[in-house]
C-alpha cells in the first residue's frame, strides 16, 4: 500500500509539472511579448526602469527552461500577474470567486451523485426490465441535451412561465436556496445521464459475481447481499468516477454560471477570455487543474483502501500449499 | 430415514427442460455421488435443491428436506435451510469469494446471519473452523483475502465455511475439479473427515469415475437432464445397466487404462533436448529474485512418437511447453531437430484453453488453415484444406461456419489439433490439454490423439499433471519437479518405480486403491 | 444483430433526415438565411416565416437549415481530427510501452484534469477566430478518452493467446497488426466515433454560444442562441427552442447509435461466458 501511495503521489506531481509546461506554452503563445501578457495595458502605465526590472524578474533574456523555473517559481509564490481589466492581482479577483463556485459545484456534486447512485442501482437491480429500459433511455435523453439548452428552457418554465424561482444572481449570498436550485440542478442534470448510466453497469457487473450466488446458496438475506456486498464492490471504481466528475461539473459551471449570473469562477474565466484578460484565465486554468489534480488523487487513494485488488500488490503474500 | 427427496423435479428453461422428472432421495449419513458429463444437468440439480436457479429458469416436481417442501418455505425457515440444513462446496474459482472482503469476513458474516454471533467470539469461531481445515497458519489466512490464496487452500476455506454451520447435508459440486492431482486427494480427505466426524449426508457432483469411486456409497447417473442409473456403487463397475453408465464406465477404461503397445519403438530421433535451463526475474522494485523455473532438462521425442511430462503446478511443466514451442528463448542447453539446429515450424503447440488461442472474430474455417494463410496459399485451396482437416479430427463440416465461441470446449481442442496439422507439424505440444474438460471428452481426445499419431505420424508431447492420462496415453514419460526431471520410464516402469516423487504422485491418483472393480484402471 | 439493423434503425434514420435537410437547404430554405429585415424582427413563428425571425428579421429556419450544415460539417470534422489523432497515440501507446507511453497517459492524463470548456476556452483566446480554429480546437482537445481506450485494447489484444498462436503459426508483426490488431480495434472506434461526433457538436454549440466559437457572420445552431437568452425575458421564445432542439435531436440519435453500435454487429459473444460453478449448464 505505502508503494502504491508513493507511486500515485509521484505520478501526479508529474501530471502537474506537464500541465505547468502547458500553461507555460500558453504564454508563449499569447500574442504579443510575454511582458505585455502578464502586466497588459498597466506595462504602458510604468516607466522603463519598471520595465527593465519587470522584464529582468521574468528572466526574458534567459533561456527557455531557466525562464520556466523562474516563471514556475513566482506562480508557486502566488505572483500572478495583475488582471488586465482591474488591474487587481489575479490572484484576488480569483479567490473572490471561490466561494460561490464551491457552493455550487457541492450541491450540483450531491444531487449528481444522488440521482445517479439511486437511478443506477435500482434499475442494476431490475436488468433488463421496463424501469430499467426507461431509466436508460431518459438518460440518453439527458446526455442529448446542451446543458446552456437545459439552462434556458429551465428559465423560461420556472423563472418566467411560473415565476417560481429567480433566473439570476445569488441574492443574499451562495447559500441563497432559491437563487442556488436552478444553476445547480441544469449541472447535475446535464450530467446526470451519462452518470445514471456508468453506475447502472457498475452495479449490474457486481451483481453478477459467482459469489453472490454462493451467498445465496448459504442463506444470507438479498437485503445484506445488496449492501455488504453489490455496493461495496462497485464502490472503488464509482469513487474514481465521482472524483473525475468534478472536472466534468466544473466545466458545466462555465456555462451555468454564465446564463444565471452566478459570480463564480466560472463566469470569470469566460469574461477573461472574453476580454483576453490572460492573466486571470491562466490562473483559473492552473487553479482548477491542480484542484482537479488532487481530487483525481485522493479518490483513487480512497478507492485502494476500498478494495485490495487495486492496490498492484496482489502476487505477494501468495501461500501455496 | 431420507433427509433429502426430490420428487420429478423438473427445470425448465426457454430452449426446454435441463432436468427432466428426477425422482430420487438420499438417506441421513450416505455419500451419494452424482455423475454424468458436461451438460447432463448436474450442477442445475444442486441449483435447484438450493433454490438458486439462474434467471429465467423455473422448477417444477418437489424438493423435500426432512419431509418439507424446500419451494414452500417461508423465507425465514428457507435462510435457516441453507445456511444451517446444507451446505455447499463450489468447484474452485476465485468466483466463490467477495474479491474485497478478507477469508475471517466471510465466516462472521455468516455466524452473524445465522447464529446471531459477533464480534471476538465471530473471530474465535472462524480461527477455530480454519484450523480445523488443516490449515497451519489460520491467523494469517484468516487476514488474506481471496485472491492471495492458492486453489487448495480456496477449497479447504469453502469446506470450513459450509461445515462452520454444522449442516446436516453437505453438497459439494465438482470440488476437486480443475486441482493438482495430490491437492484434490487432500480435499477428498477432507471432506471424509468432515463425515466421519459429524456423521452428516454428502452429496458429491463429479464427472470424474476416479472420484466417484473412492466416496461413494451409492452412485446415481446423469444423463441428459435424466437418472439414468441409481444404485450401489459397486455395480455401476460390475453390472450397469444403462448405456450411459457403460459409456462411462469404458470411458473411465480409456483414461485409466493403458495404451495398446507401440508399433516397435520408433529410433528415429526427432527432438533431442540437453541441459536446457532457464530463470525469471521476478519481485517488486527492491527485491529482484532469480527463479529457476527449468534447471538441466534433457529429454528427446522420437517421430510418431507420444511423449509424456507430467508434474504439479510450478514444477515448469509451462515453462517447457513454451521453449519447446519456441515462443521464448531459452537461458541454456540446445534444443536440436532431426540433429539440426534449425528451429522447426514444425514444431507446434496446443495452448491449455484452446478458445482462447483462437482469435474470437475468425471462423472455424478460416482458423484451421490460419497458418496457411499467412504462408499466402490461396483460398480455395485453403478452404478444401480445412474442410478435410475438420473431418480428419471428427468435426462436422458445418463447424466450418461457426466461431469458437459457439463451440464446446472439446470441439474447440479438437480445432486446435486440426490447425497444427495444417501446417503439418510433425511434433505438437500439448499443454493440459484435458484441463477443462469431463472424463468422456478426454476419452474421445485420446482416441483421437492415437488415431492422428496412426494415420499421421505425428509426434505428441502431452504435458499434464493428470498422471492417468498420461498413463492411458504415453509411450514413455518424463516425470518433472521443480525444474528438474525426476523420473523417467514406460507407465509400467513408472508404475514400478522406486522414486518416492513418482510414487506419491501415484498415491494421490482418485479411486485407487478402493477395489470396485477388477477389470478397470489398467497398469494403476 | 445484423449491420442493416443499424442502418435502418429509427436514430440513423432520423440523422440521415438530418443531414439531408441540412445539404437541401438552399431547395428548402426559400429565404437568404443572411438577409436582413429590420421591418420584421423578431416575428413569432407563422406569419410567412415558419419558425419566426430573430432580432435582426432574419429567418430562423432558413438559418436552421443552414446553421446545420455548419454545425453537423463541424462535428463531424472535428471527430475526425480526434479519431484520428486518438487512434495514432492510442496505437502508439499501447505498442511502445515504457517511456513513451508514460508520456502520452500522463499528457492526456493532464489534459483530462483541466475542465474541457476552460481548455477550449484558454485555446480559442490565443486562436484566431473562425470555423477552422473551431474545428482543430474541438478536435484537439477530443484525444484523450479515445487514446486511452484503443491504448488498453491494444494492450489487452497483444497479450492474447491469439496473438501468440499467430506468430507460431508465422505471422510477422505486420501481419499480425492487420489481421488481428486492426480488425478487433474497430468496433471500439464506431462506438468511440459516435460518442466523439456528439461531444464535438455539442461543444461547438457551447464555445458558439458563449460567443467564443463561429462568428456570427456563419449561422450555426450553437450561435443562433447566443443572443437568445436576452429576448427569452421578453417572450422570443423561438429563438431559443428551435436551434436548441436540433442540437438535442442530433446529440440523442447519435447517442442511440452509438448504443446500437455497442451492442451491434459483431462476431458472436468474444467468449462464452464461463460458468464458474461446474461443468454442466444450462
Amino acid at each position: 500500500m505505502a508503494l502504491f501511495l508513493l507511486k500515485r503521489v509521484a505520478e501526479s506531481a508529474f501530471v502537474l509539472v506537464l500541465g505547468s509546461l502547458l500553461c507555460f506554452a500558453f504564454i508563449q503563445l499569447i500574442p504579443g511579448d510575454p511582458a505585455a501578457a502578464m502586466y497588459g495595458d498597466q506595462l504602458q502605465k510604468l516607466t522603463e526602469a519598471d520595465r527593465l526590472r519587470i522584464s529582468e524578474n521574468l528572466g526574458l533574456d534567459e533561456p527557455v527552461p531557466v525562464q520556466y523555473i523562474h516563471w514556475a517559481s513566482q506562480v508557486l509564490q502566488g505572483n500572478w500577474g495583475a488582471s488586465y481589466l482591474t488591474g487587481e492581482p489575479a490572484d484576488e479577483v480569483i479567490v473572490r470567486t471561490l466561494l460561490p463556485t464551491a457552493v455550487l459545484l457541492m450541491a450540483s456534486q450531491v444531487l449528481m451523485i444522488g440521482l445517479a447512485l439511486f437511478f443506477g442501482l435500482t434499475s442494476a437491480l431490475r436488468r433488463d426490465g421496463l424501469y430499467d429500459r426507461i431509466v436508460l433511455a431518459a438518460s440518453v435523453l439527458l446526455m442529448a441535451i446542451p446543458p446552456f439548452w437545459l439552462g434556458l428552457m429551465m428559465m423560461l418554465f420556472f423563472s418566467i412561465r411560473l415565476g417560481v424561482l429567480p433566473s439570476s444572481g445569488m441574492g443574499a449570498g451562495p447559500f441563497s436556496i432559491s437563487h442556488l436550485i436552478l444553476p445547480a440542478l441544469v449541472i447535475a442534470l446535464s450530467h446526470a445521464g451519462y452518470y445514471i448510466r456508468l453506475f447502472r453497469n457498475h452495479f449490474a457487473a457486481s451483481s453478477m459475481g459467482g459469489h453472490l450466488l454462493a451467498l445465496r446458496a448459504r442463506g444470507v438475506p438479498h437485503r445484506r447481499i445488496v449492501i455488504a456486498h453489490i455496493l461495496p464492490n462497485a464502490a472503488a471504481p464509482l469513487i474514481v468516477y465521482t472524483g473525475a466528475s468534478l472536472a466534468v461539473s466544473l466545466a458545466g459551471s462555465v456555462v451555468v454560471e454564465t446564463i444565471f449570473s452566478w459570480p463564480g469562477l466560472g463566469r470569470l474565466a469566460l469574461k477573461s477570455a472574453l476580454a483576453h484578460d490572460y492573466p486571470v484565465l491562466l490562473g483559473i486554468i492552473l487553479l482548477s487543474m491542480a484542484f482537479v489534480i488532487l481530487v483525481n488523487l485522493l479518490a483513487s487513494l480512497l478507492a485502494a483502501w476500498m478494495d485490495p485488488r487495486l492496490r498492484g500488490s496482489g502476487a505477494e503474500g501468495r501461500n501455496g500449499q | 430415514m431420507a433427509i433429502l427427496e426430490l420428487d420429478r423435479l423438473t427445470v425448465a428453461g426457454d430452449r426446454g427442460d435441463i432436468i427432466t422428472g428426477l425422482t430420487f432421495s438420499i438417506d441421513e449419513g450416505e455419500t451419494a455421488v452424482m455423475i454424468g458429463g458436461s451438460g447432463s444437468g448436474k450442477s442445475m440439480t444442486a441449483r435447484a435443491v438450493l433454490g438458486i436457479l439462474p434467471d429465467g429458469l423455473r422448477a417444477s416436481g418437489d424438493v423435500r428436506f426432512h419431509g418439507e417442501s424446500v419451494f414452500h418455505m417461508p423465507t425465514e425457515r428457507r435462510r435457516t435451510y441453507l445456511g444451517r440444513g446444507t451446505g455447499i462446496v463450489f468447484q474452485d474459482s476465485f468466483g466463490t469469494f467477495d474479491p474485497i472482503r478478507t477469508i475471517r469476513q466471510h465466516f462472521t458474516e455468516l455466524f452473524s446471519v445465522h447464529l446471531g454471533l459477533k464480534g471476538k467470539d465471530a473471530d474465535r469461531r472462524a480461527l477455530y473452523w480454519i484450523g480445523r481445515a488443516g490449515i497451519l497458519d489460520p491467523v494469517r489466512v484468516a487476514a488474506a483475502y481471496p485472491h492471495e490464496l492458492s486453489g487448495g487452500m480456496r477449497q479447504r476455506i469453502q469446506i470450513a465455511l459450509a461445515a462452520s454451520l454444522e449442516p446436516e447435508l453437505l453438497i459439494a459440486d465438482e470440488p476437486t475439479t480443475a486441482l493438482d492431482l495430490n491437492i484434490q486427494d487432500a480435499i477428498l480427505e477432507l471432506l471424509k473427515e468432515w463425515k466421519k466426524e459429524t456423521g452428516g449426508t454428502l452429496l458429491l457432483i463429479t464427472h470424474d469415475l476416479g472420484v466417484a469411486r473412492e466416496m461413494a456409497d451409492r452412485m446415481l447417473v446423469m444423463d441428459n437432464g435424466r437418472l439414468v442409473e441409481d444404485g450401489p456403487a459397486r455395480q455401476l463397475f460390475t453390472a450397469p445397466r444403462s448405456r450411459a453408465a457403460m459409456q462411462l464406465t469404458d470411458d473411465w477404461r480409456t483414461v485409466g487404462g493403458a495404451p495398446p503397445a507401440d508399433k516397435a519403438a520408433s529410433p528415429s530421433h526427432l527432438l533431442d533436448v540437453s541441459g536446457l535451463s532457464m530463470s525469471y526475474r521476478t519481485g517488486g522494485l527492491f527485491k529482484k529474485r532469480e527463479v529457476r523455473a527449468l534447471d538441466e532438462v534433457s529429454l528427446s521425442i522420437g517421430s510418431g512418437e507420444i511423449v509424456g511430462l507430467i508434474g504439479e503446478s510450478g514444477g515448469g511443466k509451462s515453462t517447457l511447453a513454451r521453449l519447446l514451442a519456441g515462443i521464448e528463448p531459452a537461458r541454456a542447453g540446445a534444443i536440436s531437430w532431426h540433429g539440426t539446429r534449425n528451429w522447426p515450424d514444425a514444431v507446434q503447440w496446443v495452448h491449455q484453453d484452446p478458445a482462447a488461442s483462437f482469435n474470437p472474430g475468425w471462423t472455424a474455417g478460416r482458423l484451421v488453415a490460419e497458418g496457411l494463410e499467412y504462408r499466402g496459399t490461396r483460398r480455395t485451396e485453403r478452404e478444401r484444406t480445412a474442410r478435410h482437416l475438420l473431418s480428419e479430427v471428427g468435426l462436422p463440416s458445418e463447424t466450418a461456419q461457426q466461431y469458437p465461441g459457439e463451440l464446446s470446449g472439446g470441439m474447440n481442442q479438437r480445432l486446435a489439433l486440426a490447425r497444427t496439422l495444417a501446417v503439418s507439424a510433425e511434433l505438437v505440444v500439448l499443454d493440459e490439454p484435458f484441463a477443462s474438460l469431463d472424463m468422456s471428452t478426454q476419452a474421445k481426445m485420446i482416441r483421437l490423439i492415437r488415431s492422428l499419431r496412426d494415420r499421421e505420424g505425428t509426434a505428441f508431447l502431452f504435458i499434464t499433471h493428470d498422471i492417468r492420462a498420461a498413463f492411458a496415453l504415453c509411450s514413455r514419460i518424463y516425470v518433472i519437479r521443480q525444474g528438474q526431471i525426476e523420473d523417467h520410464g514406460s507407465p509400467a516402469e513408472l508404475a514400478a518405480s522406486e522414486n518416492p516423487y513418482t510414487k506419491s504422485l501415484l498415491e494421490h491418483v482418485p479411486g485407487r486403491g478402493v477395489d470396485l472393480c477388477n477389470n478397470g484402471g489398467g497398469v494403476l | 444483430m445484423k449491420i442493416k439493423h443499424v442502418i435502418f434503425s429509427p436514430a440513423a434514420v432520423g440523422l440521415f433526415l438530418l443531414a439531408l435537410l441540412s445539404a437541401a437547404a438552399p431547395l428548402l430554405a426559400g429565404v437568404d438565411p443572411a438577409e436582413v429585415r429590420m421591418d420584421r424582427i423578431l416575428q413569432p413563428p407563422g406569419s410567412g416565416h415558419p419558425l419566426g425571425t430573430d432580432e435582426l428579421g432574419r429567418d430562423v429556419w432558413s438559418r436552421l437549415l443552414y446553421g446545420g450544415r455548419v454545425s453537423l460539417a463541424v462535428g463531424f470534422l472535428a471527430m475526425a481530427l480526434s479519431i484520428s489523432v486518438g487512434m495514432i497515440l492510442g496505437t502508439i501507446s499501447g505498442l511502445a510501452g515504457g517511456f513513451i507511453d508514460r508520456l502520452i497517459m500522463r499528457t492526456s492524463d493532464m489534459l483530462l484534469s483541466i475542465p474541457s470548456i476552460l481548455l477550449m476556452i484558454g485555446l480559442q483566446a490565443i486562436a484566431p477566430a473562425g470555423l477552422l480554429s473551431v474545428i482543430l480546437v474541438i478536435g484537439l482537445t477530443g484525444w484523450m478518452l479515445i487514446t486511452r481506450v484503443i491504448r488498453t485494447e491494444i494492450r489487452a489484444i497483444r497479450k492474447e493467446t491469439y496473438m501468440l498462436a499467430a506468430k507460431k503459426l508465422g505471422a510477422g508483426p505486420v501481419r499480425r497488426f492487420i489481421s488481428h490488431l486492426l480488425p478487433r480495434c474497430l468496433p471500439s472506434i464506431i462506438v468511440l466515433a459516435a460518442g466523439s461526433a456528439g461531444h464535438a457538436i455539442l461543444a461547438e454549440a457551447t464555445l458558439s454560444f458563449l460567443g467564443l466559437g463561429i462568428p456570427q457572420t456563419i449561422p450555426s445552431w450553437g450561435n443562433m442562441l447566443t443572443g437568445a437568452q436576452g429576448y427569452l425575458m421578453s417572450g422570443a421564445w423561438w429563438l431559443a427552442v428551435f436551434p436548441g432542439l436540433c442540437i438535442a435531436l442530433t446529440i440523442y440519435f447519435i447517442h442511440v447509435l452509438g448504443d446500437r453500435l455497442q451492442a451491434g454487429p459483431r462476431c458472436p459473444s468474444a467468449r462464452k461466458e464461463q460458468n464458474p460453478h461446474g461443468h454442466s449448464g444450462a
